[in-house]
């Protein structure tokens, strides 16, 4: 291909409809890129002035690939490096002389200077490199070299930038010729370009460096170099283009910050990587606080304080102390050490009014960033000036109040936080430091005044956020805005307020926090000509707030807590307003269904965690009920499907309040059965307009208080429960009589009514920890009544599951044999002792389960099945004999083994599992019986080799339970034992077979029965490893290693390694 | 706890509290005593929107372990939790947080929170770690939303 072709490809490649494929063309160049030719067509690229920038460009990239194509010749380096020089200074010259004309030169500058930068670093790091003496061996400064040989630019274009054996030994002279301070600065003075493209090759080697750090681990040489040259260079640079009053900002800052970059990572890694930038940093200060609005706009200053904002964030201490002060004093006005200039502190503040003025709220929130990332710097410190002995004499009490007067009103900047301002939003890491910092430091060194200084502190940051977190705020941020970012930004802000007041409860305890919430919440009302003299917004901060701390606490056991609460005759009246206000307000906007949320929200969870409180003090409970009732009734009641959405979120957080109220105050609730019943009897009907969500946690919250009528005895409980089920029988009974096909909707009503029944169950299980003790005294007489259950309750329930279940639909319909056996289990493994109104005998559940099996689908039913099954074995084992383990192996799984369970994986590992969990309650029924011998043990062994990981999980497990069982009684022992001697070789065979053919991610589901097996058959294992072996894997050497490895070997993990071993050598694939 | 476990997890909290997604929490557990258990936290995993998860906020503790960050965090829902890569035990199966598998010391508490809200919505059917959700997710998907939907309301936001 002749190198017109080549340019046509090229532009063709850069071209927005290129003639051809560009995957095709770039193939095509990538070839001759990557060949012999390579330099030669880069050369030809770069040297030719007719060619486009896209094409010059191009051949600066083909050095790239050149350079990264040989790798492995010094010889080629050097000729690329001088290439690469000489096109450089060539181009560079061009830029200056006429630069804008030429201003697209730059994207090919800046790549020949990327090219130099990997250069610089692969000289350098070529250690005991031999060349032919023609080239240099370590090169120092490449921006020197680049000025010097602008500087020389006449010799080198007199010999039209070729690589000529003059220029040769002109590069040769220069590569490493020093460049003093004073040439430095006339050079850059002779041309601001001059200045820009110095500037621009030392930011572009920085950055590269610190790119190949994570590639190439440690350069210790380049550090070195870098250290002892460059820096100097590019110091001298920085500092005068920042002392002087250049125009090439963007250039100058993009140096700045990628240098800092590089310093940071550096001074990590390498000694030489730390470098003084004490000048630097005064310069770029000094440079901030000359930007004003009247010179630049503030222009300067927002570079360099975006600079310093990545310091502060990433790596604040590379900046001296010094200088930290000063910006102390800039920030601030005032130093933990005492300075204070109030002209620095102007400059800010005339920066912020700017700000402000102008509502610049981005550039606000970066300010805000810098300044709190700079104050998180000195926590620590402040805090040991503040509040301990541990602080120099120097230091000056007045000035640190000074201080910390300052950063309260830094806190309390006066405009809406996240929308206006985010001073106070991210002051909250600063304050939350501070108390973490108090709280760990050790008490002996507290100053005689700490305590007390400490509250007052912290308790001015709490007055200063209450109103800053108040939804008014909110609205008004999600009014304002037209996204959803708002809303979250301000949420996070309430939350880290949240977390704030958690850290500072440690210093400031209940009576200077949470108690101050409680009275703020309740110490005023409605006044009596209606007006209010409540704020609801402020009843809605602090109930936030309070609810974060009171849900750490039991108040039950909190007495003085609920003494002040007791003492605030208005507070549960507030928290009830300020959730009815939230039920009727309005919901016509987004920001207005937020807020109901949010008080709704607010309202009925510090409710919730008052149920402790109500239990000592529960005159109020009702009243919080009704209007926790009456909250749920407005939900059912929608304009829209917006109010839809917005009730169904509504409807869930007040009915698990109501829950959660009568889980916890059941006795106290119990004088309102009634009113509870009635609720139940109107939201159970069919046309009621609630979720089956809050029919089902109404059911069981009824249940906690039919569970504390033990007053009356059982016969109350049971009276109670049969109206309970009566109602729900007639509605199943209703909707069963409903002859077409049931609609999605009838079935998950009648799904709901059962599973009413199961929450129910559950709700009428007895807590052992809080036994009530008129329960305890006649929980014989509760139990014989549930034995007997002369009511017929528990029969009532099986027929109305067998009625449902007896409807073809139904008895098909997963979900719905899934509750019945939840409903049948729930009282299986209750202690004996215990009463239940569902405890079914094992007669009752076996002939449930029988009828049933025959007009379901055993494939889908069976994991069902089996929880029951399971359940049932552990609760009658000691009734059982290997007889009835028989039967109802037979019935329910052997009848299905062929047709459905031996295809199918997961029913597979359900019956393995099932027969693991006998053998893991009572083995004896399951090893003495008739199908251990005849079929589990052949089957499984052949299990051994299934594909699938539950399969093999569960097999593998069986075969443990087999060898190694702690409920094995001394025959089972033996029985067992004998007959794995027996067959002992063919599951080892199988399992090996298995475990050859297995994933490699599988590899640890046999390493169990591996070990166990080796374990208790110390002689007989290796023999039938050493037989099996061979027959699945031609690999003598590697079975031998694992026989020997494996009979050694302690411990899951090494047994593991040791069989991963193996199966890499046997499959051909690289050892660990 | 060794002083690179402490000195890292004091920089997860510092990240975490300036930079972390909307609607996620974390925080380190406290003590008895009222101090802070940098070891242990409590964060909670927002449903993606537009999911059957985005109703509720998930409950999930986060245990480091002293070889951390050599070692991963042990990450856990609520015993019972309903989720196919969830264990009965309520113990996350993340390839992340896998020291044989993608653990890495640099990964964050960020991308361990985005990365377990990822997997609640895309749940990887090849690494199974209980199997009710499991088979109803791979069988019956219809019953497997209503599950996770019910769920959710539980964890309401």
């Amino acid at each position: 291909m002749d190198i017109d072709q080549v340019v046509r490809l090229i532009e063709g490649l850069y071209s927005p409809q290129p003639s051809q494929d560009v995957g095709t063309i770039q193939q095509e160049l990538q070839s001759i890129q990557k060949s012999d030719d390579g330099f030669l067509l880069a050369n030809e690229l770069l040297s030719n002035i007719a060619y486009s920038p896209n094409v010059k460009y191009f051949g600066a990239l083909t050095l790239t690939v050149q350079l990264s194509t040989n790798v492995d010749s010094y010889e080629i380096l050097w000729k690329i490096f001088k290439a690469n020089l000489l096109h450089l200074v060539k181009f560079c010259s061009q830029y200056v002389k006429d630069s804008s004309n030429s201003a697209s030169l730059l994207i090919i500058i800046k790549k020949l200077m990327s090219n130099l930068s990997l250069i610089f670093t692969n000289i350098n790091e070529w250690s005991n490199v031999e060349t032919s003496g023609s080239a240099i061996t370590h090169w120092n400064n490449p921006v020197n070299t680049v000025v010097l040989m602008l500087s020389h630019e006449e010799q080198f274009s007199s010999r039209n930038w070729q690589d000529t054996l003059e220029t040769d030994q002109l590069i040769h002279h220069l590569a490493n010729s020093p460049v003093p301070y004073d040439k430095l600065m006339l050079f850059i003075k002779t041309s601001e370009f001059y200045n820009k493209l110095a500037l621009m090759f030392t930011e572009i080697i920085v950055e590269d460096l610190t790119k190949f750090q994570s590639k190439k681990g440690t350069m210790n040489k380049m550090y070195e170099i870098v250290h002892e040259h460059l820096y100097i260079s590019t110091m001298a640079l920085i500092n005068v283009n920042l002392a002087e009053w250049h125009v090439s900002e963007d250039i100058l800052y993009n140096c700045i910050g990628a240098w800092i970059n590089y310093i940071s990572m550096a001074r990590n890694v390498s000694p030489y990587g730390r470098m003084d930038l004490s000048e630097m940093f005064d310069n770029m200060i000094n440079r901030m606080c000359q930007s004003t609005e009247a010179t630049d706009g503030f222009y300067q200053a927002e570079k360099i304080l975006g600079i310093l904002a990545n310091v502060f964030a990433n790596d604040p201490i590379i900046m001296g102390h010094p200088q930290r002060e000063e910006l102390e004093v800039i920030f601030l006005g005032v130093s933990r050490t005492g300075s204070a200039n109030s002209i620095k502190n102007n400059w800010m503040l005339q920066y912020m009014n700017y700000l402000v003025t102008n509502e610049m709220t981005d550039d606000l929130k970066e300010l805000a960033v810098c300044v709190v990332d700079f104050l998180l710097v000195n926590t620590l410190d402040m805090c040991n000036k503040l509040f301990t002995v541990v602080s120099s004499p120097k230091f000056n009490g007045d000035n640190l109040q000074q201080y910390i007067k300052v950063l309260l009103q830094l806190t309390n900047f006066p405009l809406i936080p996240v929308l206006q301002e985010f001073f106070s939003v991210r002051m909250v890491d600063f304050w939350l430091d501070l108390a973490d910092c108090y709280s760990n430091t050790v008490a002996e060194t507290y100053t005689e005044s700490a305590p007390q200084l400490a509250t007052e502190i912290f308790q001015q940051v709490v007055s200063i956020y209450l109103p800053k977190i108040s939804l008014l705020n909110k609205q008004k941020a999600m009014e304002a805005e037209n996204d959803d970012t708002a809303m979250h930004e301000f949420d996070d802000f309430r939350s880290a307020i949240a977390d704030l007041m958690e850290s500072l409860w440690s210093i400031l305890g209940n009576d200077k926090l949470t108690n101050i919430l409680i009275t703020g919440v309740g110490e005023n009302t409605l006044s009596t000509d209606g007006t209010s003299s409540v704020d609801i917004f402020e009843v809605e901060t602090m109930s936030f707030l309070l609810n974060t701390l009171l849900t750490d606490m039991n108040l039950r056991e909190s007495p003085w807590i609920c003494d002040i609460l007791d003492s605030c005759e208005f507070f549960v009246g507030n928290i009830l307003m300020l959730f009815q206000v939230g039920c009727e307000s309005s919901a016509d906007s987004i920001v207005a269904r937020t807020l109901k949320l949010d008080f709704v929200r607010t309202g009925s969870s510090l409710m919730g965690t008052m149920a402790g409180y109500f239990q000592q003090s529960p005159s109020q409970l009702s009243t919080c009920v009704d209007a926790l009732f009456q909250g749920l009734e407005k939900c059912t009641i929608a304009a829209s499907p917006a109010d839809t959405q917005l009730n169904d979120k509504l409807e869930v957080m007040i009915i698990k309040t109501i829950s959660t109220l009568c889980d916890a105050c059941r006795y106290e609730i119990s004088p309102y059965l009634m009113q509870f019943t009635t609720v139940f009897k109107t939201i159970m009907r069919p046309d009621s307009n609630v979720s089956t969500f809050t029919r089902e946690k109404l059911t069981r919250s009824l249940g906690y208080i039919i569970e504390a009528q033990v007053e009356n005895g059982p016969e109350r409980q049971a009276a109670c429960m049969l109206e309970i089920l009566s109602t729900i029988e007639s509605y199943v009974q209703q909707a069963l009589t409903i002859s077409e096909l049931p609609s999605e909707q009838q079935r998950g009503y009648l799904h709901c009514m059962l599973t009413c029944i199961s929450e129910l169950g559950t709700a009428m299980i007895h807590s052992s920890e809080e036994e009530n003790e008129t329960f305890v005294q006649r929980v014989a007489e509760f139990r014989n009544y549930w034995k007997l259950d002369p009511l017929q309750i528990s029969s009532k329930v099986l027929n109305l599951l067998q009625l449902v279940l007896s409807n073809p639909a139904y008895a098909k319909d997963m979900a719905f044999v899934e509750v019945a056996c939840l409903i049948l289990g729930k009282a299986l493994g209750l202690p004996y002792e215990n009463p239940h109104f569902l405890k079914y005998s094992m007669k009752e559940i076996m002939e449930f389960l029988l009828n049933h099996i025959s007009t379901t689908d055993v494939a889908l039913a069976l994991p069902y099945y089996v929880y029951l099954l399971e359940k049932l074995i552990k609760q009658y084992k000691d009734q059982l004999s290997p007889q009835d383990f028989d039967f109802l192996f037979e019935n329910f799984f052997l009848q299905y083994y062929q047709s459905a369970i031996l295809h199918d994986p997961d029913l597979l590992q359900t019956t393995i599992n099932f027969v693991n969990s006998v053998l893991d309650s009572k083995p004896g029924l399951v090893v003495h019986g008739a199908y251990w011998t005849s079929f589990l043990l052949p089957e499984f062994i052949k299990c051994l080799s299934a594909k699938e990981r539950f399969t093999i999980v569960a097999v593998t497990k069986f075969w443990c339970k087999v060898i190694n069982n702690k409920k094995y009684i001394r025959e089972d022992n033996e029985l067992t034992r004998h007959q794995f001697v027996l067959i002992g070789q063919e599951v080892v065979y199988q399992t090996m077979f298995g475990l050859f053919h297995s994933q490699r991610s599988d590899l640890s589901s046999y390493t169990d029965l591996l070990r166990t097996t080796m374990a208790k058959l110390p002689l007989q294992t290796p023999k039938w490893l050493a037989a099996a072996l061979p027959a699945i894997s031609k690999n003598n050497a590697a079975h031998e290693k694992f026989i020997s490895k494996l009979s050694v070997t302690r411990g899951s993990r090494a047994a593991n390694n040791v069989i991963l071993e193996w199966w890499l050598s046997c499959n051909a694939l690289p050892s660990l | 706890m060794s002083s690179l476990c402490l000195q890292r997890l004091q920089e997860e909290r510092k990240k975490w509290r300036k930079d972390h997604p909307f609607g996620f929490y974390a925080k380190p557990c406290k003590k008895p005593d009222g101090s802070m258990n940098l070891q242990r936290w409590e964060a909670g995993i927002p449903g993606k929107e537009g999911t059957i998860w985005q109703d509720g906020v998930y409950p999930i503790t986060i245990e480091y372990p002293d070889e951390y960050p050599s070692k991963p965090p042990k990450v856990k829902f609520p015993a019972g939790f309903y989720h196919p890569n969830i264990y009965p035990s309520g113990t996350v199966c993340l390839s992340i947080l896998n020291e044989d598998q993608d653990w890495r010391p640099a990964i964050t508490l960020k991308q361990i929170a985005l990365g377990i809200q990822d997997l609640l919505d895309s749940p990887n059917p090849n690494s199974p770690a209980q199997e009710p959700a499991w088979r109803a997710f791979l069988r019956s998907r219809a019953e497997y939303d209503k599950k996770v939907a019910t769920q959710a309301k539980q964890y309401v936001k």
